[in-house]
């Protein structure tokens, strides 16, 4: 299981990088993350809701109320323009701290 | 027997006596644990069980009003007053107090020539003085109306902006 000092850090970039795909919502995002990381990124499910609420305020996502396939009503999230700018700068430094991570340990074994 | 409508409403209780009082949050989150119950309920647990554990897997009320409290969103948002009616309130208390204390200048001003030269102060002039300290009083309430609006938006807005950081 990951440390959840990790999982809260990556909770942005990750949900950023998912609505980066089209507009989804809470439980199909979560779904989403536990799939792709086959089970080892787990959020406490109502953890969510803070973090797009947040990201929301910030300017960096929309909402909108949309219906389910049964009908319900259902709140889907999309990207925003400082959104996509947010993301890339995400993306850099993440990359950034893998590639250091990646190269110390190469070397680790040379 | 596992009554689901009923359980959601308890639910709901739980988290409204937590502090989660936006109903718009209560609904995402309410839709988020139906999707959660149908799921594991599809995929062969009780309806008891599912629901059990959509709870369990939504967070405990504490940690949810924590979290939402931190970027005050567990209240209803305080709606705060678009500027330009707060403008338009200001500018027309200041035109009524300007009119009305000139025009209880210039009535003054009057009664005290038609006094100097013996004449009676006429019915008219004393119509016109009531109404002209009206127009007064009316014209510092709405500044005041605009000030107090204007303070108080201020604080809510400032509030609103050093929840988002937090």
């Amino acid at each position: 299981m990951i440390r959840k000092e990790l999982v809260a850090a990556s909770a942005e970039p990750m949900i950023l990088a998912l609505l980066a795909r089209g507009e989804s919502y809470g439980y199909a995002i979560i779904q989403e993350v536990k799939a792709r990381s086959g089970g080892k990124l787990q959020w406490t499910d109502g953890m969510l809701y803070p973090v797009l609420h947040r990201m929301e305020h910030r300017g960096l996502i929309k909402s909108r109320w949309g219906e389910s396939e049964t009908g319900r009503k259902r709140k889907y999230y999309s990207l925003k323009k400082n959104g996509k700018t947010a993301m890339a700068r995400h993306h850099e430094q993440w990359s950034l701290v893998h590639s250091v991570l990646a190269g110390l340990r190469k070397e680790q074994y040379v | 027997m596992f009554d689901l409508e009923q359980s959601i409403a308890e639910w709901r209780r739980q988290m409204l006596d937590a502090g989660i009082k936006s109903p718009v949050l209560l609904e995402e989150l309410e839709g988020h644990l139906r999707e959660d119950f149908e799921q594991q309920a599809r995929s062969g647990s009780s309806a008891q069980q599912a629901f059990g554990g959509a709870v369990q897997r939504i967070g405990q009320t504490s940690m949810l009003t924590t979290e939402f409290d931190k970027i005050g969103g567990t209240k209803e948002r305080t709606r705060i007053i678009p500027a330009k009616p707060l403008i338009i309130l200001g500018v027309l208390g200041v035109i009524c107090m300007v009119v009305g204390s000139c025009g209880h200048w210039w009535i003054l001003r009057v009664a005290s020539e038609i006094g100097r030269f013996g004449a009676p102060v006429n019915d008219d002039l004393e119509r016109w003085n009531t109404q002209s300290l009206l127009l007064l009083s009316l014209g510092v309430a709405l500044l005041l109306a605009a000030s107090v609006a204007c303070v108080a938006g201020r604080r809510s807005k400032s509030q609103q902006k050093k929840e988002q950081y937090v």
